[in-house]
Formats: C-alpha cells, structure tokens, sequence
C-alpha cells in the first residue's frame, strides 16, 4: 500500500510539474471551435476540424500529401453546388472511426431535390473499405479519417476526464522487470536511450509490489520540435522515437535482443486503408 | 521452399517464397513436420482481421525438428524433435514470468500498431496478422521460431507426431479455458463448440475434476466424436433449445463454469444468424457473439464464462445486464502455452488425453488450399485438415 501512495504521489508530482508546452498551443488551434462539452451531433463536431487539418496539410506539409491537396482547387465550391455529406460514427476494433460519404452526384438538379443523401451503392462496405468505397478523393478520405479517429478520441478522452488535457509532453513509460538497482545511474542505460543523450530527461522509479522498475523518458522542451498531426502524418514525431528507444531499452535489459520482424511481405504500394491504419499505429504507443 | 499464403479474403494460394533465416540470436529454424488448420485461421480467410497482407504466410499450430539454432539458444540442439507454441514468449518479462504468455511484452514488433487496436499490445503469434507481429506461419517447409528456448517443447519419444501436433495450440487453450474459468471438482461446465479446442476443453474438465460436461455444437460427426473421446454429455443446438435444455440437465441451476470455443463466426439458431446478416448488411460491426451470449444466459448465478474463442473488435448486444445482476466472472485469453505444453505432453504420454483423433484429414502443403475449403466447409466431417510439408 505504501508503495502505491508513493508511486501515485510521484505521478501528482510529475504532472504537477509538467510546464505547459508549446505544442499544446499548436494543437489547441486545431480544436478552435470545439465545443466545451462533447457534441451529439458527429458532422458538427468533427468537420471543422477536418477542414482545418486538410486546410494546414494543404498549406505546410511539403510530401507527397500536401502536394497532392495543393494540386487541387483552393477555394471552396459554392454550396448549392457541393455534394451532400453523410457523416457518422463507428466503431472499428474497439476504436471509434468516422466514415464519410459522398453523395452519388446525380445528372439534374431535380435529383439532388428528390433526396439529400443518396443510398450507398452497391452492398454496405466492410469497416475501412467504406473510404475506398465512397465517391470522396482516397487522399482526402484517408485525411479526414485520420482526423475523425484524433477527434474521436480526443471527445471520448474529454467526456471521462477533464484533467487529461495536458497530453502534450508526457513522460513515455515502460516498467522494467528488473530491480531499480539495474538502472542506477544514467551510464546503465542501453545503447538505445543513451543514443538520445542530453535531448530527453530520464527518470527511474521502483515499480510497485514486484512489478519492477518504472523508466521514464520524455524531450526536453527545447528539443522536442514538431509534434501534432504534421508530424504524424509525415512521420517524423520526435516522441515517436523515445517511445521506440524506451522499447528498445527495455527489451535489451530484460531479454538481451529487440525481436525483428524477419523476412517481410514483398512490397507493394499500401492501400488506403492500410495507409490509415499505419497513421493510427504511429499514434500507438501510450507508455 | 513452398508455402500456403493468403492472397486476400477466400483466397489461398502455395507459392515459393525465401526460407527462413535466423534474425534474432535467440531464433531457431525448425523443419515443419506437421502443421493443422485451426478454427481462427477461418477469420483470417473470411477476412474478420484486419492488417493481413497478401503474401503472409498462415499457419501457428505445428511441430517439427529444429535445423538451425541462433547463437543465443541454449537449450535446444539441431535434430531436436520439438512442438511450437503458437504464441511467442520472451520468457522474462513481467508477464512471461507470470505464466501470461500471450501477453509477452516482447514478442510483438508491431507492438505500436496492436497498441492502438486493443490498448495495449498482445505477444506476437505466428500467421496471425501484422498487429500481432507479422511473422510467417507453419503451412511452410521451414518456419523461423524466436525465443526458441522458450517456446519449444520436447516431445517425448513415446508421444507421437500426430498426438505432439495438438499441443502446440488445441490442448493448451482448451486446457486454458477450464484452469481460468475456475472449474472445481464437482462442477457442471458447458462448452460450446464442438472443434478441437472445445473437445480439449471439456477434456480438461473432467480431468481438473468437472462432475458433468455438457458440449454444444450442431455438426452430429463432432458430438459423435465428442461423446466417443471426451466421454461429455452433448447437445445439438440445431434441434433444441439450448437454454431450456441445460435446466433440465442440471437441476434448473444452469452450468457453473461456461467455456466459449466458437469466436466471432458463431452459427446460432432462432433467427439470431439473420439478424446478424442483417446488422452486416447495414454495416455494423459483423462479429457475431452468438454463443457467448447464450453462454452468459445460461450460467448460473455467480457462475463464470470463459472465452477462448476468438474476437477483434467491439461486438453490439453484449449483455452486459446479465453479467452485472447475475453476479458473473467474464474472463478470456488468448493461450498461455507455454505454461501448460509440458504437463500436457506428459498426459499424453501417460495415455489421459487423446488428441491425434482430431486429425481427420491429411494432406500434402499442395493439398492445402483444398483442406482448407474442406475444413471451412465442414465437407467429409473434418475436424482438423492436417498438413505433411515434406510430405
């Protein structure tokens, strides 16, 4: 009991002191217009964030998506000339997802009178396929989805505690199973974590009852460059390679060797589904 | 050398692919001897499971004898005849030194992409998509086994190849599900499904003491087999009332310990199967819970439901009701092996638990792709369809 008093008091503490970074402000732009409390209607919650996250992939992202929404219109088509939207939500192996529709475009204006959302075509798509089915551009599908699962779990994050807002530089966090003895000084680290040197702060902490030892990692607010969706959708999220390093760290005390996957399925392009779901992977990874 | 690979959902194709190399220290390379098709392959084909990839090779539930060992093995020679856990185990992280295999923290490459599907990652597995590692499966010549220290297990010479290949998967799970779900002597469990992990898993029951086992299935070649080998009680759910029936049997009390051995593509009756075709045509979610539904109505009071078989996702009409104002236990897992194979091995040796009965049908790696439809199919009361790579 007393073990766990002090590991909770030291997650107070670690979080108390946590300054207010940088990137929250980044984020928090892509939240403007959010509402305070979760909405119930899906398409008002979730599209202006969408447009807002393909608006600054169109104007900063320099690979091959950015280029790509830049090949396309700017401006926004007047309304009565834009396809009717079908928004909603769903679950997808427990994660909530958003699939977007396009409207089938009809010839006359007397069927876009006789009804303000067509019928899908053909039979209802499987989970994901539902994008590749759709008449909306893959790219832009695959986009908005990315932002309907960010979206998603940031509503469901908000609704169940308001104190989690602060998910800007966390400590990343593996438990070790070995005693704290092992990590005693910073010259114990593996090759893995010693590689990042002065850019990350380490901390290590006895785990309670026999659970080992808790080592911690995070970027040092100077160091920890672009973070958010930019860097998710580029891959290039500096946090993603602490949480790599702590794996890796901790994978190296306790079995001597980080698993490799091996021999791999010939390549071939991804499809965009796979694409969305390699998106939802780099966000993987909670310790 | 040859493979079976999947090429997308109801396609399966044996094709050359590169032999198998040692890439971890710890890895051995063992000569598959033989190799079965288990019931959750059927979601891989069916295409329930997402982040397969053409190419990948299937196949988790084998045996064979190790060819080529890294560096680090130590305890394990080349000509070592040997049965494979069909998850991967580290052997010292927390979990592993917890008897929770499956659950191994290092085991799964892909652990960033299976974080993000169920929170937290599960142990890599052999042929069970790239959330679950990626790693190349059994139906193979060679196959490349890491932590081969830890997840290989001698077979002892009085057990044959046959009965040695069921250990690998079937018993430990079925053997799982009754050590988890609490079966005490004097119990009354029910399974449901009537596979080679349901048959394990009543097995089991009795063995760990179960006064009466009742096994639910619809295939009449299976509950014959059941009754023959396992010496349970069955029921068809095809002709009866399921619910009703387990009343009758068991003094209106209903089944203490609940085992599910069927998974997301349950066959139910009483128009449950349409509504579930249904709900799939208009697009929600398709696993269908079918029989852990009925296995959490019928438990009794206080009672507990074990599930082995397997599921993804998140499943709709889960009654959750049922379990909160009964006073349930729900507990599932995918198979902790490696804490089970050794003991297993030395009851089959010892004559107390049959397992080559499950081997209905055997075929060449080229025959593959057939047994695999017969065994989807239920065609000719397959069971299991058994693969000889080197034939």
């Amino acid at each position: 009991m007393q073990g766990r008093l002090m590991a909770a008091e030291r997650m107070r503490r670690g979080r108390a002191s946590a300054k207010a970074p940088a990137g929250l402000r980044h984020r928090g732009r892509a939240l403007r217009g959010a509402p305070s409390t979760p909405p119930t209607n899906i398409i008002e919650a979730v599209l202006p964030q969408a447009r807002d996250v393909i608006r600054r992939v169109r104007e900063e992202d320099t690979g091959p998506l950015g280029r790509l929404l830049r090949s396309r219109p700017a401006t926004r088509r007047p309304t009565s000339m834009r396809r009717p939207v079908s928004m909603r939500r769903m679950e997808l192996m427990g994660r909530q997802v958003l699939v977007i529709r396009m409207a089938r475009r009809r010839s006359g204006p007397a069927g876009m009178r006789g009804r303000a959302l067509s019928p899908m075509p053909g039979r209802v798509p499987r989970g994901l396929s539902a994008i590749g089915r759709s008449r909306a551009t893959p790219v832009v599908g695959a986009a908005l989805m990315a932002a309907g699962i960010a979206v998603s779990r940031r509503l469901i994050a908000r609704s169940g505690e308001a104190g989690r807002r602060d998910f800007g530089n966390r400590w990343s966090m593996v438990t070790v199973n070995c005693p704290p003895e092992r990590l005693a000084s910073r010259s114990d680290l593996p090759e893995p974590l010693a590689r990042l040197g002065d850019a990350v702060e380490i901390r290590v902490s006895r785990a309670p009852g026999d659970r080992g030892t808790e080592l911690g990692a995070r970027l040092l607010e100077e160091r920890r460059g672009r973070g958010g969706m930019m860097a998710l959708l580029g891959g290039e999220d500096p946090r993603r390679a602490v949480r790599r390093a702590l794996r890796e760290a901790k994978a190296l005390i306790e079995v001597g060797e980080v698993i490799r996957r091996g021999e791999v399925t010939p390549e071939r392009p991804p499809r965009p589904a796979e694409k969305v779901m390699e998106l939802a992977g780099r966000r993987g990874g909670r310790q | 050398m040859k493979a079976l690979c999947w090429e997308g959902v109801d396609k399966l194709d044996v094709q050359r692919v590169p032999d198998p190399q040692i890439v971890n220290d710890q890895d051995a390379i063992v000569k598959v001897t033989l190799s079965t098709t288990c019931g959750s392959d059927l979601h891989l084909i069916n295409g329930f499971v997402p982040t397969m990839r053409p190419g990948d090779v299937m196949g988790h539930e084998f045996m064979g004898e190790i060819v080529e060992a890294g560096p680090g093995v130590r305890h394990r020679r080349v000509g070592d005849r040997v049965v494979v856990c069909s998850f991967i185990g580290c052997g010292r992280c927390w979990y592993c030194t917890h008897d929770q295999w499956s659950l191994c923290d290092n085991s799964n490459p892909n652990w960033e992409l299976a974080q993000e599907v169920f929170g937290f990652e599960l142990g890599g597995v052999y042929a069970y998509s790239h959330a679950l590692g990626g790693f190349k499966g059994s139906h193979a010549e060679y196959i490349r086994v890491p932590f081969a220290d830890y997840g290989t297990f001698l077979v002892p010479d009085d057990v044959d190849d046959l009965d040695a290949l069921f250990a690998s998967d079937a018993a430990p799970t079925g053997w799982m599900g009754a050590d988890l779900g609490g079966v005490q002597p004097g119990d009354v469990v029910a399974v449901w499904g009537a596979g080679g992990v349901g048959q394990m898993a009543a097995r089991a029951a009795e063995l760990l003491g179960a006064e009466q086992v009742i096994v639910i299935d619809r295939l009449p070649e299976r509950l014959a087999m059941t009754e023959r080998h396992t010496g349970a009680e069955t029921i068809d759910f095809s002709t009866t009332d399921v619910d009703a029936e387990l009343r009758e049997r068991t003094g209106g009390r209903g089944p203490d310990v609940c085992i599910e051995a069927v998974g997301m593509e349950a066959v139910g009756g009483n128009g449950q199967h349409a509504a579930e075709k249904i709900r799939r045509r208009l697009g929600r979610p398709q696993e269908r819970p079918i029989a852990l539904r009925q296995a959490i109505h019928a438990c009794r009071k206080g009672g507990s439901v074990f599930i082995l078989g397997v599921f993804g996702g998140s499943v709709d009409r889960f009654p959750l009701g049922a379990v909160m104002n009964k006073g349930m236990t729900v507990r599932g897992a995918q198979q902790h092996g490696h804490r089970y194979i050794p003991m297993l091995l030395e009851r089959i040796a010892a004559g107390e638990l049959s397992t080559s009965h499950l081997a209905t049908h055997e075929f060449s790696l080229e025959g593959a792709p057939k047994g695999y439809q017969m065994f989807k199919n239920k065609q000719d009361g397959c069971v299991r369809a058994v693969f000889r790579p080197h034939g």
